[in-house]
């Protein structure tokens, strides 16, 4: 008995340390490898997500809608991962790309426009081509955002030098998060008015102003415009887009394409596009 | 003889007198100059916005006594300092709408103001101002100096109280009597035209027909495009993307100008006060030297001209005035010493100032740099959708496989 007793201390131990081995030994990812990783996750469900529009259209052809919608979501795909192309490209230039679908020309270069992941043939109409090309300009737009996000954080997180040592009041460490429900045309031209009493510290902001102050002195004054749909995450409200990166997430069987659904889903919920 | 001395003694006491005056610029702006406010807050359809070019750095001095303690550097400094403090005073006045300082000319810009540093040197600052609106109607070029007085360089606060304020008053005050003086139509007429010029710029094929030039160079609405024309709202979808990348910029102005707001203001008032008292100095040493040797002109010219008995009788006095000459040149000769001393502090705070403000303008320079560049990218890749979408969308344009297949990059125009 105690013999099966120290076999079981044993295998226990064992057991213990094999599982605690991993997390403590695990390096961290760098970003080339997550960017490399999330191109490689999203092309693959991208590729399942057309041989499973093409199954099912072998059986029942699909509507013009249904249709509209496929190419709306591969269009946003491709934005995606071209995004992330160009961000590994900015890494290590073309040599970077390697082992990833990402589209590089005779020179090395990175190819950002004719990453067209329709199907060949699949498009007839110069509207939906056009349609295509807008989805395409929204999900540039998108990418856009998204680094000026990224360039706002980090001046938010700067202290000027100055102000590390002295009294001065804080002025541009405390942006505004970008708010994306804003819209410019051409007869809505919207500004802030920043006025200034005797005590000279007075700021207002139009409502639905696209030029907001964000503190003394300081001036937020861009808003982004939507580029689709509303962001927040209850399913109530999907988009066509989250809602098929919703679907596509639950369908995936791949757990590393799954997580990627899923992390884009909720950032393209929550507005991070 | 006597009164040909006594002339000459007069002369150089009035001389020694003024050469120690520092020189003031002219057209020097009123002082106490307080920045026009609005009686009311004013409707959107009243504000313009405003684009602030980096300055120009000017020319430093080619005098080598108006050159000291001044560098390149400071310079490049004040070219980025001055348009964001001139930012901050337009700001609050409440007269504008968004106002930023902008690297290059901004295409888009509705009211652009461009300036030249002519002179700055801690004393004295004059600046060239030109403001031209989207209609390139210039609407002035003037010249703004004012000499600081003492106590104007220690009531400062970062943004809202510089030590040449009445001179960033002066300029937000004549910006504010111009636009005041424009009609409601041209307002809105400058606000459509930088609108569409920076449409034509991102779709020149969609927007090629919507302004003209007159003869003067002066742009001019033809028409207007619909409020529900899709590629209008394309472009300002653009648009946005542009306006907050200038804003991501400025945001590192901001910061720059924080960083450079303390040790710049220390440079100007420590520059002065080496300037004066070394001004101070060299007068009272040209006063004493100069009256050494009008000392000793005197007793030279006592001796001659009188006679023999007067001379001799006074020859005690003569003996007397040329020693007093002599020490009195030899004091002044001391004196200058002194103030070479604060010559030398002024080379040292350029110097000193110099090398904290190089890095702060690399930095923020660096960064511009690279936003713009990276933006750029983006601007040709956007260009060459938005001429597919309107071939696409209004087939006015044949569509040629090399319109579709055109990689972004072969596209060069910058916006």
């Amino acid at each position: 008995m105690s013999r099966y007793l120290k076999y079981l201390i044993i295998v226990v131990l064992s057991v213990t340390l094999f599982c605690a081995m991993p997390a403590a030994a695990a390096p961290p990812q760098s970003a080339e490898q997550q960017l490399r990783q999330s191109i490689n996750s999203l092309y693959k469900a991208r590729v399942n997500i057309i041989n499973n529009h093409l199954e099912r259209g072998k059986d029942l052809p699909p509507s013009a809608t249904q249709e509209s919608d496929f190419r709306l979501f591969l269009s946003y795909l491709d934005g995606r991962i071209l995004y992330y192309c160009e961000q590994l490209f900015s890494y290590g230039g073309s040599e970077s790309l390697n082992g990833t679908p990402c589209p590089i020309d005779a020179d090395g270069s990175l190819i950002t426009s004719s990453y067209s992941t329709l199907p060949p043939g699949k498009i007839k109409t110069e509207e939906e081509k056009a349609a295509a090309l807008d989805n395409e300009l929204q999900a540039s737009l998108g990418a856009f955002d998204d680094m000026l996000l990224k360039e706002q954080e980090q001046i938010a997180a700067t202290v000027p030098k100055q102000r590390e040592s002295s009294s001065y009041q804080q002025v541009s460490g405390n942006k505004e998060g970008v708010n994306r429900d804003g819209q410019s045309g051409m007869g809505n031209h919207q500004k802030t008015a920043s006025g200034s009493t005797a005590d000279g510290n007075r700021q207002t902001t139009k409502p639905g102003s696209t030029n907001r102050g964000t503190g003394a002195g300081s001036t937020r004054q861009t808003r982004i415009p939507p580029t689709s749909g509303n962001k927040d995450l209850s399913q109530s409200d999907d988009d066509i887009v989250a809602k098929q990166l919703r679907e596509a997430a639950e369908q995936e069987t791949d757990p590393e394409v799954k997580a990627k659904l899923w992390e884009e889903y909720e950032n393209y919920k929550q507005g991070v596009n | 003889m006597r009164k040909f001395s006594q002339y000459i003694i007069t002369a150089l006491l009035i001389f020694s007198l003024v050469s120690g005056c520092a020189t003031i610029p002219r057209n020097q702006v009123g002082e106490q100059v307080e920045p026009l406010i609005p009686a009311h807050e004013l409707n959107d359809a009243e504000l313009l916005n405003v684009s602030i070019r980096i300055f120009d750095p000017g020319e430093l001095p080619t005098d080598p006594d108006k050159r000291r303690g001044l560098a390149p550097e400071i310079r490049e400094a004040e070219a980025r300092f001055a348009p964001i403090h001139l930012k901050h005073t337009l700001q609050r006045t409440g007269y504008w709408g968004a106002v930023r300082v902008v690297p290059d000319d901004d295409i888009g810009a509705e009211l652009l103001i461009r300036g030249k540093i002519v002179l700055s040197d801690g004393e004295s600052v004059v600046l060239e101002i030109e403001a031209l609106d989207a209609r390139n109607r210039v609407w002035y070029r003037r010249t703004y100096a004012e000499t600081a007085r003492l106590e104007e360089y220690y009531n400062i606060e970062p943004e809202k109280e510089d030590t040449f304020q009445d001179l960033f008053n002066s300029i937000t005050n004549d910006l504010i009597i111009f636009k005041n003086n424009l009609s409601p139509a041209e307002i809105s007429e400058i606000r459509h035209v930088a609108l569409l010029k920076y449409a034509q710029l991102m779709a020149p094929d969609a927007f090629s027909n919507y302004l003209g030039m007159g003869p003067d160079g002066h742009l001019s609405l033809l028409r207007l495009p619909s409020d529900q024309d899709p590629m209008l709202a394309r472009v300002n979808l653009v648009k946005v993307r542009d306006d907050m990348l200038v804003d991501t910029i400025n945001d590192y102005y901001d910061i720059y100008y924080q960083d450079l707001w303390e040790p710049y203001s220390s440079w100007r008032r420590f520059r002065q006060e080496e300037v004066t008292a070394m001004r101070e100095l060299e007068r009272e040493a040209l006063a004493k030297q100069l009256l050494g040797i009008a000392a000793i002109a005197g007793a030279i010219a006592l001796g001659v001209a009188t006679d023999y008995e007067t001379s001799i009788r006074t020859q005690p006095l003569q003996q007397v005035m040329i020693a007093g000459g002599a020490y009195s040149m030899y004091s002044g000769y001391q004196t200058r010493q002194e103030s070479k001393i604060n010559q030398d502090a002024i080379e040292e705070l350029g110097i000193s100032f110099s090398s904290e403000a190089e890095p702060l303008v690399l930095e923020v320079e660096g960064k511009s740099i690279r936003l713009t560049g990276s933006a750029e990218q983006q601007y040709a890749k956007w260009r060459n959708m938005l001429r597919q979408l309107y071939a696409r969308e209004t087939g006015l344009i044949p569509l040629s496989e090399q319109i579709d297949s055109a990689p972004p990059a072969a596209e060069n125009t910058q916006p």
